[in-house]
């Protein structure tokens, strides 16, 4: 039946953790077109799989248009926006999507991402002293960064961002070692079961992604990059610690947030702000990266830091703009008028 | 290629046929979906199963009328009917009109937009208002699309019709417009802003039912409704000062005059008329 050339060879011996759909191994290909290593993330292509899926991979429904789907029929929303808005997504720490098929029986999208290097945990195991240069860690912050931003810039947002989902690809073949970081979003095992990446508000029951969602997520990969270990080791008590770090929400610090989630928060009333330098054993770090941390960790979503304002932080001030690799982030990065266009005479 | 198969389409995801691609742009400016006139009038795929150039054209304009129509029904905002309308117009640079009903791949167009645009519309709806205008001179359409047979029928269809039109498009779904960089440049000047504005939305809106839209970029069309409506309501746009406006646009005068020459006049004289 598989009439196609095999454009994508299967590299059985780098498994990347295990599918959440298919709970099958999951594999990297090689893109004989183009060279490059990819990885597989599947998009339902039938909403009726959506609530079966959704349980299985512990994800929760990401709005209220997509529990609706079923009245909508059809391919379901969600997939379609995902895969338009990959297509035109165009930027050096974003994974590119590289080909879109349909699986045989039609119930999955086969979607083709961009794949380099290792992720996040396996480079801090794989690369013990370059993990522990400061300087590193400022170099993959700012690139994490310039990604995130470039998805917001877009009107995107990631949803899942996750050491999984960070890839690290080092190339020591120049004199000075070059890290290129690289944002893709493949759903793994036992990893999406855990939200200890989550945003307070989600944790709290809010079901809207946004952008400071991720940004919170950012806050946590931070401080991952910092200390090797996650900010977060479990998921269930993960509200309170949070709530023992920086304090338990209020109208003060964020107001409206009595309204919104009040029963839950009854419990926490009496928590004030830690010092984040002592409590997460910081000293060793720069107090201007402490403090864009606890930018990142902001409880409330409409004060944390975006991710522009996070690339012009203090922390970065030291960083010599020519010895980084060049990221460009426009506002119209998928319409902007590209100088190589040409018009019609 | 396993997968989307159906009788009409002999082309799936991947497919390289139609008019050759002239530009060099690069795969996110959509640059894939841009061509000469001539590449579109003398390769279409229709033109290969003997619809004439003539036929093809009348054809377009239908499926954009009723495209209008479906969407307004519908209520669904300008920005998804033109969304819609972009959807058809590549979706039949690749496959021919001889083998897909349009009404069918409009139908199924609309549908899609809604989805991409966030506007979505119930496929329920959205098939039985599409089946109302196709019959409108059958006063007992309204209820037979009402019959569990039809309707189940007419939803496979469709449904059919969405992985055909999503292969053929190749999941290239986010289209963009002129009518925001038109809006935005407009608000620069300082003469005449609202009379210029009402013109050159007209000629963007008629623009989208001709195959202007897949020879030029939207900043482009939107640079174009400005220059023609400027020079219908005889108003000198700024082209002194720091930069003269077209420069926004990435566009040159000579372009702008290609531009004109291109538009049919009809266009033109349809808005004095209407005028």
């Amino acid at each position: 039946m598989d009439e196609k050339p095999q454009r994508f060879e299967k590299l059985d011996r780098e498994g990347i953790g295990t599918s959440s759909m298919s709970r099958q191994p999951m594999y990297k290909y090689l893109d004989t077109e183009t060279g490059k290593r990819t990885a597989i993330r599947r998009l339902l292509l039938k909403p009726e799989l959506q609530d079966s899926f959704s349980q299985s991979a512990g994800l929760p429904s990401l709005n209220a248009a997509q529990e609706e789907e079923e009245d909508y029929y059809g391919v379901p929303c969600m997939t379609i926006r995902e895969v338009s808005l990959l297509k035109v997504m165009n930027h050096k720490n974003v994974a590119r999507l590289l080909h879109v098929e349909p699986d045989n029986e039609e119930r999955f999208l086969r979607l083709y991402l961009e794949y380099a290097g290792v992720d996040l945990t396996t480079f801090f195991k794989e690369n013990p002293i370059w993990a522990s240069d400061p300087k590193v860690t400022k170099d993959l912050l700012k690139q994490l960064l310039h990604g995130v931003a470039y998805y917001h810039s877009v009107d995107a947002v990631h949803g899942n961002l996750r050491p999984h989902n960070v890839l690290i690809d080092i190339d020591s073949s120049k004199v000075n070692v070059q890290y290129n970081l690289l944002i893709t979003n493949l759903q793994l095992l036992p990893d999406t079961l855990q939200s200890n990446y989550k945003a307070p508000e989600l944790l709290l029951g809010s079901k809207e992604l946004s952008p400071a969602a991720d940004m919170f997520s950012v806050g946590c990969l931070f401080f991952e990059m910092l200390k090797k270990k996650p900010l977060f080791e479990t998921r269930h008590d993960q509200i309170d610690k949070l709530f023992r770090l920086m304090g338990a929400p209020n109208e003060d610090n964020w107001p409206g947030v009595t309204q919104l989630y009040g029963k839950k928060l009854s419990e926490y009333r009496q928590l004030k702000p830690k010092n984040l330098s002592k409590t997460l054993f910081l000293s060793d770090v720069e107090p201007a990266g402490v403090h864009l941390l606890s930018k990142m960790l902001c409880l409330n979503p409409n004060k944390r830091i975006t991710a522009a304002d996070a690339l012009k932080h203090r922390y970065f001030a030291d960083v010599d703009p020519k010895q980084q690799p060049k990221t460009t982030i426009t506002a119209t990065a998928s319409s902007s008028a590209s100088t190589s266009a040409s018009v019609n005479p | 290629m396993a997968g989307y198969s159906s009788g009409d389409v002999s082309h799936h995801g991947t497919y390289e046929g139609g008019p050759d691609k002239h530009s060099q742009d690069k795969p996110e400016d959509g640059g894939r979906w841009y061509f000469f006139r001539k590449e579109i009038e003398d390769n279409s795929p229709s033109r290969r199963d003997g619809v004439d150039l003539k036929k093809e054209a009348y054809l377009r304009k239908s499926y954009c009328t009723f495209l209008q129509d479906l969407g307004m029904r519908l209520k669904v905002p300008q920005v998804t009917i033109a969304t819609a309308i972009i959807f058809c117009h590549r979706f039949f640079l690749r496959q021919s009109h001889a083998k897909n009903d349009r009404r069918t791949i409009a139908t199924v167009c609309m549908f899609l937009a809604g989805k991409v645009e966030e506007t979505p519309r119930p496929l329920k709806d959205v098939i039985l208002v599409s089946y109302e205008i196709i019959n409108k001179k059958d006063p007992t359409a309204v209820q037979r699309i009402k019959q569990k047979e039809v309707y189940e029928q007419q939803k496979e269809l469709i449904l059919l019709g969405e992985r055909v039109v999503l292969a053929t498009l190749g999941f290239d779904l986010n289209v963009q417009h002129p009518y925001k960089p038109l809006v935005e440049a407009i608000k620069k000047f300082k003469v005449a802003q609202n009379a210029l504005a009402q013109v050159a939305w007209n000629f963007v809106n008629d623009g989208l039912r001709t195959s202007l839209c897949l020879q030029f970029k939207p900043h482009h069309i939107a640079a174009g409704a400005i220059f023609l409506a400027a020079k219908f309501l005889k108003v000198k746009l700024p082209s002194d000062g720091e930069k003269v406006w077209w420069q926004e646009f990435d566009v040159t005068p000579r372009q702008l005059e290609g531009w004109r020459s291109s538009q049919p006049s009809i266009v033109v004289h349809d808005y004095a008329r209407i005028n």
